[in-house]
């Protein structure tokens, strides 16, 4: 990560110095009403150091004097907590909001998937648990998870997103799942015949498709 | 992505000394070498050999201008080498760089082999590319290191053009070169150093890839990357590479590969094809070949892969056989491990799944499902 300690002194707003930085690009502002609010930090206090310290960081309001070694300590805290709290906030409306723009702009990046045609992605965290895994994509064209591009992003905690927040967001804004009536499927061939198993393969997960169509339908009849 | 390439080139170093590509004709090899060798020393930008000045050069470059400079780059380093052949009279070519392996040595051309020459000069592997490729001959004379006729020479366009046709030439030769035996077998060994990348899915577990192309015919598409394990195509990460041509490695290279090398687990993993190769009764001989197959070569990642018919020992990585006699306990754990692998993603909110029912449901699980019985595909 970055040189913290001796930018910090001198940037006076923390949020915004965050979210500048290389390797937090997927992070959105929390609103300082949000913050405001103990009721959101319920529990953190047991998961981050210097709590309190890192709290009035990233209000910008530490007027603490303190040594090299425990003001480094405390900023990586207030990384962390940060992240923890963003996981609640974009879960919220305001937060889902602000993280809808950001998709929008195509801010996380594109599928690798070469027959989802650069469908926008979402950070989502594979646990809600943090240090177990760093933050992954998730592409709703194809319904699966790939690894960031950038090696930057592997050391993004998952949990300062959250495993819930992808659905929640196409839940609150149903009009941005894109359609999956005709999806491609590709088949590998040599000389343009297809591989047998592959082609077999293709057929049994066409058929399973249209048992999925079928079950559709009959939900709708119901 | 640069350090994984920089692990990716340090391994090749090592590995170069062990395994030097035995099927190659010995000229080629030497040059390949040497081409590795230089590789490994400078990562990233400096790919450039035997001239420190201009290397430095390069550094300070910015992305953008690069392009350009690597065309001025190899027109000077094609005079330098025009010079150099006057005084070494051909005789230690290893010395210098040829064309082919500082093309295979530029940023982004990572995922190409090199072409040995004795392909090269046979007229009919070349069949039918004279048509495609513009200053035909001219390009061939770069690709081999000819100089070129000096009566001719004040009638050639200038050296960009031509240096443009000869990467497309040494590309669709490289395309025809894939489906041959020995560039099967230096694709094998880019493969087992992971020269390609691994698959960007998360529940792939960093399988390694293989460059495809989506058509065979040159300019309609750029190179992208076919994953065995989810049977799927991918687009390269870095920016260089998504601008390579997908016909310069063509349709069918990832198939042959993966049907000559079987030990790579398919969407269907080894278990399945023992089972296929089991169940055929057509080919009485596949079962004894199958079974050496998976005992020499367990783990995809590691020593040399093994091709799939029994009589091409010579190609193989010097340490191959000490694999056959040390790792042939281990084959039933990989092959349960591999079917562990087809986990299907779930979305969940909350905790919960979320319910094919609702709009934003699972829609696309079939994509990545597979029969838990390989039978129930009626093979």
């Amino acid at each position: 990560m970055e040189d913290i300690s001796s930018e910090s002194d001198c940037t006076k707003y923390w949020i915004d110095w965050f979210l500048g930085a290389q390797g937090n690009e997927f992070f959105c502002e929390i609103d300082d009403e949000f913050l405001s609010d103990r009721f959101n930090m319920t529990g953190l206090n047991s998961e981050v150091q210097y709590y309190q310290y890192a709290m009035d960081l990233i209000m910008d309001s530490f007027e603490h004097d303190c040594d090299d070694q425990t003001r480094e300590q405390i900023e990586r805290s207030a990384r962390h907590l940060y992240g923890l709290i963003h996981a609640r906030y974009i879960l919220t409306q305001r937060g889902l909001q602000k993280m809808f723009d950001k998709y929008k702009n195509g801010d996380f990046g594109v599928c690798p998937r070469v027959l989802c045609n650069r469908h926008p992605v979402l950070p989502v965290g594979l646990s809600d648990i943090p240090h177990s895994a760093p933050v992954k994509m998730f592409c709703m064209k194809c319904e699966d998870v790939y690894n960031p591009p950038l090696a930057r992003f592997a050391t993004i905690d998952g949990a300062y997103f959250g495993t819930s927040f992808p659905f929640l967001l196409f839940q609150a804004y149903p009009h941005l799942i894109p359609n999956k009536n005709a999806p491609e499927r590709f088949v590998p061939s040599i000389f343009g015949f297809k591989i047998h198993e592959h082609a077999k393969l293709a057929r049994w997960q066409n058929t399973r498709r249209l048992e999925l169509m079928q079950r559709l339908q009959s939900y709708e009849d119901d | 992505m640069s350090n994984a390439s920089s692990e990716l080139w340090s391994k090749n170093e090592e590995e170069v000394e062990f395994a030097p590509g035995e099927v190659m004709s010995e000229s080629s090899t030497a040059a390949g070498n040497a081409g590795y060798g230089e590789n490994s020393m400078m990562e990233g930008v400096e790919k450039y050999g035997g001239k420190g000045d201009e290397r430095d050069e390069e550094e300070e470059e910015e992305e953008e201008e690069e392009e350009e400079h690597e065309h001025e780059q190899e027109e000077q380093e094609q005079e330098f080498e025009e010079e150099e052949s006057y005084y070494e009279s051909g005789s230690s070519r290893s010395e210098i760089e040829t064309w082919i392996s500082s093309f295979c040595s530029m940023r982004g051309h990572e995922y190409f082999a090199e072409v040995t020459e004795d392909f090269i000069e046979d007229d009919f592997n070349l069949t039918g590319l004279s048509s495609l490729v513009p200053f035909y001959k001219e390009a061939l004379d770069m690709i081999l290191d000819y100089d070129p006729d000096p009566d001719e020479s004040s009638r050639l366009p200038n050296m960009p053009v031509i240096e443009n046709s000869a990467e497309q030439l040494y590309g669709l030769i490289h395309a025809r070169f894939l489906l041959t035996r020995s560039g099967l077998t230096i694709m094998a060994e880019k493969y087992d150093l992971q020269h390609f990348g691994t698959c960007p899915r998360y529940l792939c577990h960093q399988t390694p890839v293989l460059p495809i192309g989506t058509s065979d015919l040159p300019g309609n598409d750029t190179v992208k990357l076919y994953c065995p394990s989810c049977a799927d195509i991918y687009s390269p990460i870095g920016k260089e590479q998504n601008e390579v041509d997908g016909a310069y490695f063509g349709t069918s290279f990832a198939g042959l590969f993966l049907k000559t090398y079987t030990d790579i687990p398919g969407p269907l993993g080894v278990a399945s094809v023992k089972i296929l190769a089991a169940s055929a009764p057509e080919k009485p001989n596949d079962n004894t070949t199958t079974a050496s197959k998976t005992s020499s070569a367990t783990t995809t990642t590691g020593a040399g892969l093994q091709p799939k018919s029994g009589g091409e020992t010579e190609n193989t990585n010097g340490d191959g056989n000490d694999t056959t006699t040390t790792t042939s306990t281990a084959v039933t754990t990989t092959t349960e491990s591999d079917i562990d692998k087809w986990d299907i993603y779930d979305m969940h909110l909350f905790g919960f799944k979320v319910s094919e029912r609702s709009k934003s449901g699972p829609r696309m699980r079939w994509l990545r499902e597979r029969p838990s019985d390989v039978s129930e595909l009626g093979i």
